[in-house]
């Protein structure tokens, strides 16, 4: 239940409506769910260069999987155009973080040293170059080691830019990311305390935080339609919560 | 007329010990070019590959590649880790992998294609590619009357694969669906051999809409699947199987090599 609240917290980042640019992983299965609720109208950019309206025949795999969305594409065009010339102009800009800092910095390249690191992590992709022109950015951190959250990421693949907002989205709460680190919201899940402890010695602010906004029986049914249908389409995560028993 | 070549000799003709080989697209990858390079033995290679997934992946592990350029590389299905990618740079390699942010790279092929040796881009600093050379030296800074920037080094593929899903006599080609860079990387390149899903007449190509025009369009080859194990919008759908498969035997250098064996080289 705790990985259902959690997609539904971050689908509700669509559901404010506007051109959201999406990026792999959880933010596919966010605005997944995010068209299967109520909401303003949202618009899902990729960094292909396409934008799609509506949900798509399937769940994607990737943010590259044309044949699953294709039916929804509207607009078609370059990488160029959505991560040089438009990331600064969406509404929001939401991405996965495996590695985050309180700054909002994120490591997807390395752990360890860069030449033979103890773990080779993907790369960055366009990460880096939406991080830095969004104006808001919205970090999904599905994980459930704390230890992924950290003062300063050893590497840097992606740092938001000096004016964006940035928001991190986990399992147990909410947190605004920058100078002023800050918890916004927090849940009550199993494991919130240690990361409102965690954030703290972090050197967020922790005190004031709003209870987490309820999550409707509803939102929660169709979470767990899209995970099944994501567990059908190879997604590991969904495997791994669909077989969660506690939250 | 744009001649229509076969697959293996497109590639016997255009990729060569050193070549600089663009592989198209951008969530569309064709495997079948990456393979015939494979089974060719070529080695050498200097890949320029925009994500670079389970074909950098394979073309790393089967040892055709001096450099790669490329923004990320794992399989889009799972997600699981590139194995051969991991392997290498966690153990060492030979191979310089040129790592770029998507924006950068585009950014390189546009000056390209534009014949300037280098693009004023996006300031990065802050990030490893800039602050730890991740691009291995393909970023500085130029500072001229109109101000002071950051430049990326322009990329010039000698050949550039690009997929297409029409193709006419003409060598137009029709790319359905997102471009991703190949329009620039094809600008770019010194040759381009569009592999195209289906050929068709000039009317029906004008009719979808020309994407890579004739003429920068050296030699067609006509391969159906050709993105296989990927998919293509309005064609056929990605395998999901094929992927779980590979990342599950690539887990091992040994699982790799009967990978290759059954799936590329006995193929």
């Amino acid at each position: 239940m705790i990985t259902l609240d959690f997609l539904v917290r971050a689908a509700r980042e669509f559901r404010r409506g506007g051109w959201v640019f999406t990026g792999f992983h959880w933010p596919v299965l966010a605005g997944q769910l995010a068209h299967r609720l109520s909401g303003e109208e949202f618009i899902q950019a990729f960094e292909a260069g396409a934008s799609t309206h509506g949900p798509g025949r399937l769940v994607p795999t990737s943010t590259t999987d044309y044949p699953a969305y294709g039916n929804a594409l509207g607009y078609v065009a370059d990488t160029a155009s959505v991560l040089l010339a438009m990331a600064r102009r969406f509404d929001r800009v939401v991405l996965d973080a495996s590695n985050i800092d309180v700054l909002g910095r994120v490591n997807s390249s390395f752990i360890g040293e860069r030449i033979r690191p103890a773990v080779r992590l993907p790369g960055g992709g366009g990460a880096p170059d939406l991080a830095a022109a969004a104006r808001e950015l919205v970090w999904l951190h599905g994980g459930a080691d704390l230890r992924r959250i950290q003062a300063k990421v050893e590497h840097v693949t992606a740092a938001p830019g000096r004016h964006t907002l940035v928001r991190l989205h986990t399992r147990w709460g909410i947190a605004r990311l920058g100078a002023e680190p800050a918890l916004e919201e927090i849940a009550d899940v199993g494991g919130a305390e240690e990361f409102v402890a965690h954030l703290g010695a972090l050197g967020a602010r922790t005190a004031g935080a709003a209870p987490r906004a309820p999550v409707e029986a509803a939102e929660r049914a169709a979470a767990a339609d899209v995970l099944r249908a994501a567990a059908d389409r190879g997604y590991a995560v969904a495997r791994r919560a669909l077989t969660e028993t506690t939250g | 007329m744009t001649p229509v070549l076969g697959l293996a000799d497109a590639v016997r003709t255009y990729v060569r010990p050193g070549s600089r080989v663009y592989l198209g697209n951008f969530g569309a990858q064709l495997f079948c070019v990456g393979h015939e390079m494979i089974r060719q033995g070529v080695r050498d290679v200097d890949l320029v590959i925009a994500s670079g997934g389970l074909l950098m992946d394979q073309l790393l592990g089967a040892g055709v590649l001096r450099s790669a350029t490329y923004g990320h590389c794992w399989s889009p299905v799972g997600p699981a880790p590139a194995h051969n990618f991991r392997r290498a740079a966690e153990g060492g390699t030979a191979v310089v992998l040129h790592e770029m942010s998507l924006g950068l790279l585009t950014a390189a092929l546009t000056a390209g294609a534009w014949g300037v040796p280098f693009l004023p881009v996006p300031d990065r600093t802050g990030t490893g590619y800039v602050d730890e050379d991740w691009t291995v030296g393909r970023l500085d800074t130029v500072t001229c009357a109109f101000g002071t920037s950051w430049v990326v080094r322009a990329e010039v593929p000698d050949v550039a694969f690009v997929h297409v899903d029409l193709a006419d006599p003409a060598g137009n080609g029709v790319v359905r669906g997102p471009v991703g860079e190949v329009v620039v990387a094809a600008q770019a390149a010194g040759v381009v051999v569009l592999v195209a899903e289906e050929l068709a007449s000039g009317g029906t190509v004008r009719a979808a809409g020309i994407t890579i025009p004739g003429l920068l369009v050296s030699a067609v080859v006509h391969r159906r699947g050709a993105l296989a194990p990927d998919g293509a919008l309005g064609r056929y759908d990605r395998d999901i199987a094929a992927y779980e498969r590979y990342a599950r035997l690539a887990a091992t250098p040994e699982g790799f090599r009967s990978w290759l064996d059954e799936d590329v080289l006995g193929a």
